[in-house]
């Protein structure tokens, strides 16, 4: 057979080949075609693609350029709020520097003044109001911390102060009761006043203290002559007979009502302080009790010193005034002065007046204490009449009686040698045993005329005396037998 | 000088007296009699100084009396007594009994004062 059909076998074969070779062609073909389609596909997205880019592509190159254009904006405003943060910085570090420690001060005495802000006109109001802000609540938290602090100081010498009141009125006690007890010799006595003397400086010291710090003067008194209160007010210093009170009072019965006796004491009596200080140690201090027109009175404390300067009157002034409601020891200054501050709370709390911005006639200050009439009240003098140590009421009528002479004359050409008037002013207050009268020198009154030694008489006397004497020992024996 | 005892004193006892004051001497008995002198008074005394000088103006007291007068502590009294009698202002006389006086003018006799003696025997034995 392979003789015969090896033609028909070679072209058999080749068709074969041939088909397949179609068969693989046509198998690649479907496969190219496949791919071919895959290829155009992806052409097609990947064209989409690239227009999608290019369409990006010119939107982000027009944002490109309007981020140019903004750039060139951007870059100008950046530098603004650059300058803005700085100029920020500066006010924050001004704060910080300058005017936060001159707040400090500031809160310290309002003398010292708080600068502002270093850019005012450029600054944003909201910065502007930050700051200020600060400035606020800084000054607020010292204020309030300042307070605490004070009170806190103030409690504690408050009752130190009262606990040391208390003992030097136990120490006046005592002092005052050696007095009465004992007559010892004259330097016993020297020493005891003394001492009664330094007791009642101290307290007045701590008193004045304790008033300041909030307490109450320490005691209620019954209602006192006005000329008592004054003259015990300066019996508190040192140097008090400087002190010359005259009183011009129309009546001697004024006084004043319990509850004000002491705060108005208290009050004169710093006044006088300042006076004797503030000026010479040879120079009087005028205190003059005045009863005004409308009924009140008025006690004025002159002194010849060099006066006060405005600021210190303002400063007193501001001190005494009743509006002052809480006064502070760290506004006392250094070592604090309490007289005014202790003044301010007693007229706040018992409605007198104080003024102390007049100008005194010697040149000094002129201190005037007011007391309305209705802290006043008279006092009935046969029960309570006032001490010797108080000033006498006014001279004037006294003066009214002084011409005795001519009635020493009239008695003396009588010839009567019967005691003389008693001394004007005093007998009227006074009940007074004249005891012996020596109208002349004893060799004339000698003569025995008055006391002619009488035997029989005296016999008389002593019988009768003798008589009653027995009567009273067995009286009703002796009435019945008479 | 507290008018109540309940009171707490407003007028001590040195504002009579004047603080300052050298010590003194202790001449000065609670029975002395003192009278004044007739001196004016200096402007260092206090005014009690003088209501002491007016009240022995006419008359002698003694320290004791004028303390009770002016309601003032004998001590204190004394010492301004004594201050008085060292400015010249008082005179200070020890009260001695009439029987005493150096003069024997205008006293009683030798006899009533016999009288009275056995008066005061009858008395007692009565």
């Amino acid at each position: 057979m392979t003789s015969l059909s090896e033609p028909a076998l070679a072209l058999g074969a080749v068709t074969v080949v041939i088909a397949v070779v179609a068969l693989l062609l046509a198998l690649l073909c479907r496969k190219h075609v496949r791919r071919g389609r895959k290829m155009e596909a992806a052409l097609k997205s990947s064209e989409a693609r690239r227009l999608g880019m290019e369409a990006a592509v010119r939107s982000s190159e027009a944002r490109v350029q309007s981020a140019e254009a903004g750039r060139l904006g951007a870059e100008s405003r950046a530098d603004d709020v650059e300058a803005r943060a700085g100029r920020f910085r500066d006010e924050v570090s001004h704060l910080v520097a300058v005017r936060l420690p001159a707040l400090a001060l500031h809160l310290i005495s309002s003398h010292h003044p708080v600068p502002g802000l270093l850019h005012k006109d450029a600054a944003e109001p909201e910065d502007v109001e930050l700051l200020d802000s600060v400035l606020t609540l800084v000054s607020g938290i010292v204020v309030k911390e300042r307070r605490r602090v004070d009170a806190a100081a103030r409690a504690a010498l408050r009752g130190a102060s009262q606990d040391s009141q208390a003992l030097s009125y136990r120490l006046q006690t005592e002092l005052d009761a050696l007095q009465k007890e004992f007559t010892g010799s004259r330097s016993l006595t020297h020493k005891v006043l003394t001492a009664d003397h330094l007791n009642e400086q101290n307290l007045r010291l701590i008193q004045r203290t304790a008033i300041v710090c909030g307490a109450w003067p320490g005691h209620v008194r019954k209602d006192t002559y006005v000329t008592e209160i004054v003259t015990g007010a300066s019996s508190r210093l040192r140097g008090f007979e400087r002190v010359k009170i005259n009183s011009r009072l129309g009546a001697s019965d004024i006084g004043i009502v319990g509850r004000a006796a002491e705060p108005v004491a208290v009050a004169c009596t710093e006044l006088m302080a300042n006076a004797l200080e503030h000026s010479r140690d040879d120079l009087a201090v005028d205190v003059s009790l005045i009863k005004t027109g409308n009924g009140s009175v008025c006690i004025t404390i002159d002194d010849a010193g060099k006066g006060m300067t405005p600021e210190a009157v303002a400063r007193g002034a501001r001190l005494i005034s009743a509006e002052q409601q809480e006064v502070m020891l760290t506004e006392l200054g250094d070592p604090p002065s309490q007289g005014f501050a202790a003044i301010g709370r007693l007229v706040a709390d018992h409605g007198f007046h104080v003024s102390i911005d007049n100008p005194s006639p010697y040149g000094g200050v002129r201190a005037v204490v007011t007391i309305p009439p209705n802290l006043l009240t008279s006092i009935d003098e046969e029960a309570a009449p006032p001490s010797v140590m108080a000033p006498q009421p006014p001279m004037a009528p006294r003066a009214e009686m002084r011409p005795t002479p001519d009635a020493d004359a009239a008695d003396d050409a009588a010839g009567a040698s019967r005691p003389r008037t008693p001394a004007p002013g005093t007998a009227a207050e006074l009940p007074q045993r004249r005891r012996r009268v020596h109208a002349a020198p004893t060799g004339e009154v000698a003569a025995p005329t008055h006391r002619a030694p009488d035997p029989e008489r005296s016999r008389d006397a002593w019988s009768d005396f003798q008589k009653g004497l027995e009567s009273g020992q067995n009286g009703t024996d002796l009435e019945e037998t008479q | 000088m507290s008018r109540d005892k309940h009171q707490r004193r407003l007028l001590p006892a040195y504002l009579a007296t004047g603080s300052g004051t050298a010590s003194l001497p202790s001449t000065l008995d609670t029975l002395t009699a003192l009278r004044a002198s007739g001196r004016p008074l200096a402007s260092y005394h206090t005014p009690v100084h003088g209501r002491v000088v007016e009240l022995v103006t006419d008359g002698s007291l003694t320290a004791v009396e004028i303390a009770g007068y002016l309601g003032l502590p004998v001590s204190v009294c004394l010492m301004l007594a004594e201050q008085l009698v060292g400015d010249g202002l008082l005179n200070a006389s020890v009260p001695t009994p009439d029987a005493l006086a150096p003069s024997r003018a205008g006293r009683p006799s030798r006899q009533l004062m016999e009288e009275v003696l056995s008066g005061l025997q009858a008395l007692r034995v009565a």
